[in-house]
């Protein structure tokens, strides 16, 4: 297996004035192809900060993020912009989707600025939202959709763009229980059927067993990192 | 796909939207009527002033310019004539004898301008005839007749039918007195010429001045067209310097000025509709960007760049201007053509204005030819105003945008 993420001697400092905050503190990462990951911790552990920097939305104070061979330190922020879209989806907790656009057109979104065709596009978007148990609301607009509904038009969203790598910040820490297991069942599917490679955060013990290897983080650094 | 994004995000804050919208029409409502109601007034004053007062072309001796004196006259007029007549952008003219003079009534003397006319050229080429307020039947077609203003003829307490006496020098030099009966009275606009100009028939003037028929002060010419101004002055110039040939725009210097003024008010009231507008647009632009910043965050996450974000910000500017500024030219287009029908009522305020030579009616009127730039000027201005709150929104970093916590 081939590794996407090579993560080395990373750092995260916040300067709060006085207290320094050490949101990252000394981690190493080797994140291959396929995978289906959960980074597990408590609230302000890090998880997010982590994914950010692994993401590009955020700068380390220090350390080596290198995707796909790529140095993400050395790229121009839009260079950096154009380098997420092709290289990485996203699906955050919660304001995931463009309101004045349907699901369809959402999950098209990051395709148009790729430049797709449309008809390629349109095609693939349904595709997705099939996949993820939305054929059949193609054209309502997010405020129309459930919670969980609008997670996994996010979910469709991500993979549209056939990202080297998936993150998930939370993705189900405003969902019930029924709907969070129904997000992640999808999420393995698609891990499996479109060869995804999912790295999600969580501080939920159900949606960690669902992951078949647990990167468990506290105050900044990897307490355990197993695989199952 | 940006295009619909940003038409739709228009219409996410409808009420406020709405507002934006209401506040670009109105202010370009109020910039062009006003620009139509100013244009109509100026318009209207300079087309009083050619009708009424100095047509479009007058001719005289350059010796009559630098003293109105009775003999400083235009030699060989109907030479003259003919010439001016023979060209192809003349509609009429009027050959007149001037003679600044005192009108006597038994209580009351003024200082007045005797203009000789014939009556029939005169009604070609001005107005005046229109301007009768009371008259007697052919009032032109007595012994000695003059028309007069009701203004004169109350300073000189004096009514229709009776007589007045003028006095005035000869081309001998001597002074000369007689006496006309006031067989109609008239009431222009403009108080100045109210209380200078008198008309007698032309012939007789002469014979009391001591001119004959081929001898006269002033030639006003009518022009089929004011644009053909400045083609029909130079080919009625004279080889001879004796005789000046001038347009109203040298006649009336101080209506270029007034013109002038009226542009430098526009541009005052245009710039502060514009300056209202772009606080008013920096504000609300603000406003959007704040209200999505988490979603501004999440696009940038997603892949959109600068570019785009900064296009999407300053389209959904366009087409707030947009459509507020067509709606604005929709309003304006139709106020300005009721108006321009019905023409607005001033006389409330019209006692000033008729003093300074305006019509208490006035008529709005403004070429279409406007109103694309007005458009332009207000888009411009909102798209210009959009460039900080686009510029802060390209600050947002997504990391910290997307902080649910935040
Ligand atoms: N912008 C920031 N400024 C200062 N401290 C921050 C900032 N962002 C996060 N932190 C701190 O960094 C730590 C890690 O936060 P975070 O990555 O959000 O944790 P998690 O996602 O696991 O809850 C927390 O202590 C948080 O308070
Ligand atoms: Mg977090």
């Amino acid at each position: 297996m081939e590794s996407v993420i090579k993560v080395k001697d990373l750092y995260k400092i916040y300067d709060e004035t006085s207290v320094e905050v050490r949101a990252i503190n000394g981690v190493d990462i080797e994140i291959n192809e396929g995978e289906f990951t959960a980074v597990v911790g408590p609230s302000g552990s890090g998880k997010t900060t982590l994914l950010n920097m692994i993401g590009g939305l955020d700068k380390p104070t220090s350390g080596n993020i290198m995707i796909g061979g790529q140095n993400l330190a050395l790229m121009s922020s839009s260079k950096l912009i154009d380098f997420r879209m092709h290289n990485i989806g996203f699906i955050f907790q919660a304001y995931n989707l463009i309101p004045v656009l349907t699901a369809i057109e959402n999950v098209e979104f990051v395709m148009h600025l790729q430049g797709i065709s449309y008809r390629e596009r349109r095609a693939r978007a349904k595709e997705l939202l099939e996949a993820v148990g939305l054929g059949d609301r193609l054209n309502s607009r997010p405020a129309k959709l459930s919670g969980g509904q609008q997670q996994r038009v996010a979910v469709a969203r991500a993979l549209a763009s056939r990202p080297r790598f998936i993150l998930a910040d939370e993705p189900t820490a405003n969902l019930d229980s029924k709907s969070t297991e129904n997000l992640l069942d999808i999420m393995y599917q698609l891990n499996i059927k479109e060869k995804a490679t999912f790295i999600f955060s969580s501080h939920d013990q159900r949606v960690v067993n669902k992951a078949r290897r647990v990167i468990n983080v506290e105050d900044g650094k990897i307490m355990s990192d197993i695989t199952k | 796909m940006i295009f619909i994004v940003a038409w739709k995000n228009v219409w996410r804050n409808k009420i406020r939207s709405i507002v934006v919208m209401m506040s670009v029409a109105v202010g370009l409502l109020c910039g062009i009527f006003f620009m139509a109601f100013m244009n109509g007034m100026a318009k209207q004053r300079i087309d009083s002033a050619i009708k009424s007062e100095v047509s479009h072309i007058q001719v005289h001796s350059s010796e009559y310019l630098d003293d109105e004196e009775v003999g400083n006259v235009i030699p060989d007029i109907k030479n003259i004539e003919q010439r001016i007549n023979d060209s192809k952008y003349v509609e009429a003219l009027s050959t007149r004898i001037i003679i600044s003079g005192m009108a006597k009534s038994a209580r009351a003397s003024k200082g007045v301008k005797i203009v000789g006319i014939n009556r029939e050229s005169e009604q070609k080429v001005t107005d005046i005839h229109t301007k009768i307020t009371d008259s007697i039947p052919d009032y032109f077609n007595k012994k000695y007749p003059v028309l007069m203003s009701e203004r004169l003829a109350k300073e000189l307490r004096i009514r229709l039918k009776q007589k007045v006496t003028f006095v005035f020098q000869t081309v001998e030099g001597g002074l000369t007195e007689t006496s006309f009966k006031i067989t109609a009275l008239y009431k222009t606009s403009n108080k100045v010429f109210d209380d200078m100009m008198v008309f007698v028939p032309r012939s007789k003037i002469a014979r009391f001045a001591g001119l004959n028929n081929n001898q006269a002060h002033e030639i006003a010419v009518l022009l089929k067209n004011n644009d053909d101004l400045n083609l029909a002055a130079d080919e009625l110039k004279s080889e001879n310097n004796l005789i000046v040939t001038r347009t109203w725009k040298k006649i009336m210097p101080e209506l270029g000025m007034m013109i002038d003024m009226m542009d430098n008010m526009l541009v005052i009231f245009m710039s502060i509709i514009l300056v209202a507008l772009a606080f008013g647009i920096i504000n609300t632009m603000l406003m959007v960007v704040l209200e999505r910043s988490r979603e501004i965050g999440m696009l940038m996450a997603i892949g959109m760049n600068g570019k785009r974000i900064f296009g999407m910000i300053l389209l959904e500017t366009l087409f707030l201007s947009l459509t507020g500024g067509i709606i604005g030219i929709i309003a304006a287009t139709v106020v300005v053509n009721i108006t321009s029908k019905n023409g607005m009522d001033l006389s409330a305020y019209s006692k000033g204005l008729e003093a300074i030579g305006y019509d208490s009616l006035v008529f709005p009127v403004l070429d279409i030819s406007y109103y694309p730039v007005l458009i332009l000027m207000v888009v411009i201005t909102a798209l210009l105003s959009s460039i900080y709150p686009a510029a802060k929104a390209l600050k947002l970093n997504p990391a910290t945008a997307m902080r649910i916590d935040a």
